[in-house]
């Protein structure tokens, strides 16, 4: 079969498609070249891709959970774990399936025409896509989404290694402000199927509460513990830790963004400067916030901002995205204190956007080549200095 | 090509005595050599000396040199005047089913990605001259400021060559690095990228121009 690929066989067009698909399967058999290391590093791109996806996994798998456990508070009905877990994954699958499908072609399509290898960024992509999607999206627009995201985020700049948005950001921000009836707003959050909700029951994510508690005067947590717990939804500080809240299907829970992160810098995948900046800058804007106490958002304790809105997820697995990222070592710390900040800014200050983490990291995405730019400054000054004496 | 304090001494020698003594001790390395050690020989030996029970091996890779610098040669090959080793490695042309997924604590990595173990396990690893993946652009971050002992910013360093910017390359501190200080990052980039050669091409641009 293979000759068939080669040059002047029948398939020739469709090399980098074939070879795509043969290294899945077989690790390739080229060697090294004459000059240079004679040997390489047993770790490949693939292999790196393949840790992001398995950080991410318990994400998934917790999404998938919540799903079902907000659709029988919603609609008032008991569930047992396995209903539960059922429920949301017929909910999920067809969101992945199609990110990933309508991804891979797109890219396929572009290798072809290009004639370079297939790259393996889009494994994660993929996945990150379906993950910040609302639970019942239409799946035409997330086949959109992914479209343009992977085209003008990604292969007009040449892709993978190329370019300068986060991909899955691109697709949540394209369908953020071309559809966004499908995507804000408290109804799309919880997805009811062919049921209706009880008496009582608002959808809100745990920052619309905040945001309408500011407006009544109450003070954030006690609107928190007090919304929807008549009908046993639960908003305290150690259920939105957990993730037993509404929200985007792999973004509620800081648990298993933290366990994520463990993994992948455990396995030095991920910057954990990036990590730790983006806490501490929202935790310090937080107080910030606090000592300004200009509403009753302001005053919501600090703490309460690292565990809502899905500011774990997109610290850990958006922001540290080594390509759109920050890529000196003092940049990072910079980049990453930096989207803290700007979210809780976002949040807090502009009642249209309270997807802060969203425009926080894509703005800095645009911004952090600036940042690089003077790090690389300081580094030619150096330089010049110690050869002019 | 990697600079040894043996042919500084010959150079030397050469200059203050009048005489070009060619005798150096080598060293004889590699997982596929039967008789390791020290030799004492001349510039420009032949390789097939050394070999030994090897001579007739197949699949084999003769490296005059180490094997993060050196330079590939035949079974009947000389060494150069800076080579002062004679590594032997299996040559590493075979596919490996889902090699890019299964774990491995044998494989030798500077990374520690899920299934690699390497970093677990003291002692000597077993290579081989399989390049473990593909040519990609670059995307991982951070890795090289990890093995490259000046300051420098290599990856910079290495796009400003790809893109034949000849004011980054020079602020950027091209004069003072030759390939051999980009070897060990060459070893552990997971992009799989030729940078020795990138370091040489670099260096030619800004020399002849």
């Amino acid at each position: 079969m293979k000759p068939n690929f080669e040059k002047g066989g029948k398939w020739e067009k469709f090399h980098t498609l074939y070879e795509g698909h043969r290294t899945i399967a077989f690790a390739p058999d080229l060697v090294t070249k004459s000059k240079g290391a004679q040997i390489k590093d047993a770790t490949d791109l693939k292999r790196v891709m393949i840790t992001v996806v398995i950080a991410m996994i318990p994400a998934l798998l917790f999404g998938i959970l919540n799903i079902g456990h907000q659709h029988f508070i919603a609609t008032g009905g008991e569930g047992t774990f396995l209903d539960k877990a059922i429920f949301g994954a017929l909910t999920v699958l067809p969101t992945l399936i199609v990110s990933y499908a309508v991804g891979l072609a797109t890219e396929f399509t572009f290798c072809v025409i290009r004639n370079h290898p297939i790259s393996e960024g889009y494994l994660v992509t993929g996945m990150l896509i379906a993950l910040v999607m609302p639970p019942f999206i239409p799946l035409w627009q997330v086949a959109l989404a992914t479209v343009f995201a992977v085209v003008i985020g990604k292969e007009v700049f040449g892709g993978t290694g190329m370019n300068i948005l986060n991909v899955a950001m691109t697709a949540r921000a394209f369908l953020y402000f071309a559809y966004p009836a499908q995507i804000s707003g408290d109804l799309v959050w919880t997805y009811l199927g062919d049921k209706a909700a009880v008496d009582g029951f608002s959808g809100a994510t745990a920052l619309a509460v905040a945001y309408n508690s500011s407006i009544d005067g109450t003070p954030v947590v006690e609107a928190l513990t007090t919304h929807n717990a008549a009908i046993g939804a639960d908003y305290s500080f150690m259920s939105m830790f957990m993730g037993w809240i509404p929200g985007s299907i792999g973004e509620t829970s800081t648990l298993m963004a933290l366990i994520g992160a463990v993994i992948l810098v455990a396995t030095g995948v991920a910057s954990w400067k990036i990590i730790v900046g983006g806490f501490s800058g929202a935790y310090a804007m937080g107080l910030v916030m606090n000592a300004l106490q200009v509403n009753e958002f302001m005053a919501m304790p600090a703490h309460y901002h690292l565990v809502m809105g899905g500011l774990a997820f997109g610290v850990v697995f958006m922001a540290t995205d080594p390509v759109s990222a920050a890529q000196t070592e003092l940049g990072k710390w910079i980049y990453g204190i930096l989207i803290g900040v700007l979210t809780v800014i976002i949040r807090v200050t502009n009642p249209a956007y309270p997807e802060g983490i969203m425009l926080a990291v894509l703005f800095m995405n645009v911004v952090a080549p600036l940042i690089d730019h003077y790090v690389v400054k300081a580094n030619k000054t150096r330089r010049l200095q110690r050869a002019t004496i | 090509m990697d600079s040894s304090t043996v042919c500084v001494v010959q150079i030397g020698k050469f200059v203050l005595e009048g005489i070009y003594d060619a005798s150096k001790v080598i060293v004889l390395a590699g997982s596929e050599l039967t008789q390791k050690g020290y030799v004492k020989t001349y510039t420009g030996a032949n390789v097939s000396t050394f070999l030994g029970d090897s001579r007739q091996a197949e699949n084999l890779r003769i490296i005059a040199g180490n094997i993060l610098t050196g330079e590939k040669v035949d079974a009947q090959g000389y060494l150069g005047f800076y080579h002062n080793q004679v590594t032997v490695i299996p040559e590493g042309k075979y596919e490996e089913f889902l090699g890019w997924l299964k774990p491995s604590a044998t494989k030798l990595s500077f990374h520690k990605a899920i299934g690699m173990f390497s970093f677990l396990k003291s002692g000597e690893f077993k290579v081989d001259t399989n390049t473990h993946g593909e040519e990609r652009p670059f995307v991982v971050t951070g890795v090289f400021e990890k093995v490259m002992p000046m300051d420098i910013l290599p990856t910079y360093l290495f796009k400003a060559i790809v893109t034949e910017d000849f004011d980054e390359m020079e602020e950027l501190g091209l004069y003072e690095v030759i390939e051999e200080d980009v070897a060990l990052c060459e070893f552990v980039d997971p992009s799989k990228n030729e940078l020795q050669e990138l370091v040489r091409h670099g260096i030619e641009l800004l020399m002849y121009n």
